[in-house]
């Protein structure tokens, strides 16, 4: 009897660390079901409306609602972001902050669609991005804008080939074109036009139109995201030959040029003919910045752009970002784990535990009114250099499993502040000022009247 | 033909020591003119005084308050060597480091990557060879220990290391890495040996059934806890900290701390805590040591280094710190360029190439190391170098 007890118990202890054979087997049949489906979709032509779409505030430049990124693999989905919502408005710095494995990477991942295939997949949910694209004529080819003197006429220009050589006529003399605008870095301007996309409807092959040109990202180990065999000017010119149509190998080197001078770089010529390993951490994080600039990008991802550096010199990368991002009128989604960064850099941070949003304001609200006891608790357990005392307030355990999380909130085993509901659901999101926002138990129905009454 | 070519140019720079240096130095210091300053002849005579007062300070007897004394530590690495061994140019890593710890202390070494902070950790420990320079541990110069000699001493000095990910073999149990260490000293006897390790690891933390667990089994935050226990486990007086907590997220790294602290409280131990970051050695360290390309330009307590920053180095390295309030706008000095290559340091002072108070002299003449508060030593022009 006391055998036929233990037995189970045993089995359901057992099969928390262990799967057998069959089990996995079963993982992997619904894994490829789910996966096929879902690379199918990315693999497909659709025409520009399937994934066309309207923003819900026209201040924002990217609306991220209910994102599902899930990653299956053989032990079980890991849910690596579980329903993330958030803005970024035009011309603003937002910061996602939160510990290794929070999903905070995988975010930005999925805002480019470079989650690794066939096992990290989009699984639902919408990333509204604003796009300033080239209007297309019926044949699909970008306009040109014309230059135009002050009397109306086409100015004409010689015209020349790809390699700068003038293109002569049958009498030897040289063919005459009408001259294409240009902008100050000497690329040729086209017809813009406005246009609102789904990143998780997208087919990878129009995604091609938005990365590198629309959203640039800047990663955080220099070294491992340069080319190591090719030269800087080699990897700088090849964003302005895909992205600016009709550009020529002059045209880029000269853009990839002013590139190198915009973020800093003392003799750009040289860096633009030196390779990777030549430069200092420093440097290359320069040259991937000026990378991401050369797309000209409305939004820049930075996904821990100074983690790898030391400190003097992540001084010198933030004072450039910020200062960058007045210039190119850009937004920034900057990743990071250092509340420090996020405090200098942001107008806006969303703090992210387990996958999940568990707060967003913006940033004077995060460090003056902290909410939630992990926000509470990341703030206090950092030594600053002003503070004083003994121990450091620490969060006991660690993050939970990322394959079997708990339905109650995710926190509820590290939270000192846990009170009955607690035990019940995940918590919802609570609104406690217009743009400060919290998924604590804590803040319920009581704590929001008292706002409203304020 | 290259070869050749050297030779002839060091042959060239012998004559020009035979110079007396001292006039011609004396003389540019005092009207501030350089133009016929010689930089190769200076360095070889700062050379000369340096190694003179190493081989001065040789024979003085070690502090015996101190449990830890360095004086005029150097580690060099070869880079380039004659036909017949002989080094030409060599990579100062460490160069003509000194400080004194007392037992029960923490030292926090601060500065930025590749300024030879870890290459110091690792020499006192005799990880490396020391190229010269004294190492006092309780009283004994291990400098030039062999390595037998040093295997009893192994037991007092011990190391965590940064990347707690890769510092733990994967193929022994928690168990087998925190026992092997303890057997192959004899700590406890053997049969003792089990009972004496969980302890260890209840000290540190760690459940008792982690004994049958491989390390990757464990988060980064508990492996850096088997890496605390395992340097625990021989009974140690002196730990070398390297970027402990480097590796580790915020809330793993209070832990961590909380950790340390309450080791050294329980077991007096002495620390020597390497980091990068700022924030995190202020709240551990009791003194401070601020190191730049392979030299040491401000050593303190911790209070009057906070209070009063002199090096502008460490002025700088403060104020990079970024804050934890969004309302505190700061007034940053920003670090023009990067950290020179230490194989190829500036000449005279190594900092004048980054330095925002750099003058004339800086350029051409290293500062002394000088004592300007008791237990405060930097090194930089901005101060007195000689005594008034």
């Amino acid at each position: 009897m006391a055998k036929q007890d233990k037995a189970p118990a045993a089995k359901a202890e057992k099969n928390r660390h262990y799967l057998t054979g069959k089990e996995i087997r079963e993982i992997v049949k619904e894994n490829n079901k789910i996966t096929k489906r879902l690379e199918k979709k990315k693999r497909r032509k659709a025409s520009e409306a399937e994934f066309t779409s309207a923003m819900k505030d026209d201040a924002n430049i990217l609306e991220i609602e209910d994102l599902h990124s899930y990653f299956f693999t053989d032990q079980g989905v890991v849910k690596a972001v579980n329903g993330v919502s958030f803005e970024v408005p035009q011309g603003k710095t937002v910061g996602v902050v939160g510990e290794s494995g929070c999903g905070k990477s995988v975010t930005s991942m999925s805002i480019m669609q470079l989650l690794q295939g066939p096992y990290g997949q989009i699984f639902s949910g919408s990333i509204r991005f604003k796009s300033y694209d080239y209007k297309l004529d019926e044949k699909g080819k970008p306009i040109p804008v014309m230059l135009y003197d002050e009397e109306g006429r086409p100015v004409m220009e010689i015209a020349t080939d790809k390699r700068g050589h003038v293109i002569l006529d049958k009498e030897g003399m040289p063919v005459k074109v009408p001259a294409q605008k240009r902008d100050a870095y000497g690329t040729r301007i086209f017809e813009m036009e406005e246009k609102v996309f789904d990143i998780a409807q997208m087919p990878t092959r129009e995604m091609h139109r938005l990365r590198g040109r629309q959203i640039a990202m800047i990663f955080q180990e220099p070294m491992t995201s340069l080319n190591p065999v090719f030269t800087i000017g080699n990897q700088l010119d090849e964003v302005t030959f895909l992205h600016f149509p009709g550009s020529t190998p002059a045209d880029a080197k000269r853009r990839s040029i002013e590139m190198l001078n915009l973020v800093g770089i003392a003799m750009p010529e040289r860096v633009y003919k030196s390779y990777p390993h030549e430069l200092s951490g420093g440097m290359r994080q320069r040259v991937m910045i000026s990378m991401a600039l050369a797309g000209n990008p409305r939004l820049i991802i930075a996904d821990e752009p100074t983690t790898a550096l030391d400190v003097t010199i992540q001084a010198q990368i933030l004072d450039l970002l910020r200062d960058l991002k007045d210039r190119i009128n850009g937004s920034i989604l900057l990743i990071t784990h250092d509340l420090g960064i996020i405090a200098e850099m942001c107008d806006f941070v969303v703090v992210m535990y387990a996958g999940r949003i568990i707060e967003k304001g913006t940033a004077s609200e995060i460090f003056h009114h902290p909410m939630h006891p992990y926000t509470i608790g990341l703030q206090k357990s950092k030594p600053t250099m002003d503070s004083e005392g003994d121990t450091l307030f620490n969060i006991p355990g660690n993050v939970p499993n990322p394959i079997d999380m708990p339905d109650y909130c995710y926190f509820r085993e590290r939270c000192s502040g846990c009170i009955k509901k607690c035990f019940g659901d995940y918590p919802p999101m609570i609104q406690v000022s217009p743009t400060h926002w919290v998924a604590c138990h804590l803040y319920g129905e009581k704590e929001k009247s008292e706002y409203e009454e304020q | 033909m290259k070869n050749n070519k050297k030779k002839g140019s060091s042959r060239a720079q012998e004559p020009q020591i035979a110079v007396n240096p001292e006039e011609e130095r004396a003389r540019a210091i005092e009207t501030g003119d350089f133009s016929k300053f010689n930089d190769e002849a200076e360095a070889l005579y700062e050379q000369r005084l340096r190694d003179l007062q190493a081989e001065a300070d040789r024979s003085l007897p070690p502090d015996p308050d101190a449990l830890l004394e360095v004086r005029h530590l150097k580690m060099y690495f070869p880079l380039k060597k004659t036909i017949t061994g002989k080094v030409t140019l060599s990579l100062r890593a460490v160069d003509d480091v000194s400080f004194k710890l007392h037992a029960g202390e923490t030292l926090g070494i601060v500065g930025e990557s590749g300024c030879g902070k870890t290459t110091m950790g690792r020499a006192i420990l005799k990880l490396y060879k020391p190229t010269g320079g004294q190492i006092f541990f309780d009283g004994a110069d291990i400098a030039q220990y062999k390595s037998k000699q040093m295997r009893p001493l192994r037991t007092k000095m011990q190391i965590i290391f940064q990347d707690p990910y890769s510092s733990l073999p994967p193929r022994s149990t928690v168990g087998g890495i925190l026992s092997e260490p303890v057997k192959v000293h004899a700590i406890v006897p053997k049969e003792q040996t089990k009972d004496y390790v969980l302890s260890i690891m209840e000290q540190c933390g760690l459940r008792d059934y982690y004994y049958e667990r491989y390390p990757h089994e464990f988060s980064g935050g508990q492996r850096q806890r088997i890496c605390i226990a395992r340097a625990l486990s021989v009974n140690p007086k002196l730990v070398i900290c390297d970027e402990p907590v480097s590796a580790l997220d915020v809330s793993i790294q209070a832990q961590i701390i909380n950790l340390l602290k309450h080791l050294q409280q329980q077991r007096g131990l002495t620390y020597v805590f390497i980091s990068h970051d700022l924030s995190v050695v202020k709240h551990i360290s009791d003194r401070i040591g601020v190191m730049y390309l392979g030299s040491m330009v401000e050593f303190g307590s911790k209070k009057s280094i906070f209070s009063n920053p002199m090096h502008p180095y460490t002025k700088a390295l403060f104020s990079a710190v970024p804050n934890p309030n969004p309302d505190v706008k700061m007034d940053r000095i920003v670090l023009k360029g990067d950290i020179p290559s230490p194989a190829n340091p500036p000449k005279g002072c190594k900092f004048h190439t980054r330095c925002p108070v750099a003058q004339e002299i800086c350029k051409h003449i290293a500062p002394k190391y000088r004592e300007y508060e008791p237990g405060h030593f930097v090194a930089c022009h901005c101060y007195p170098q000689e005594d008034q």
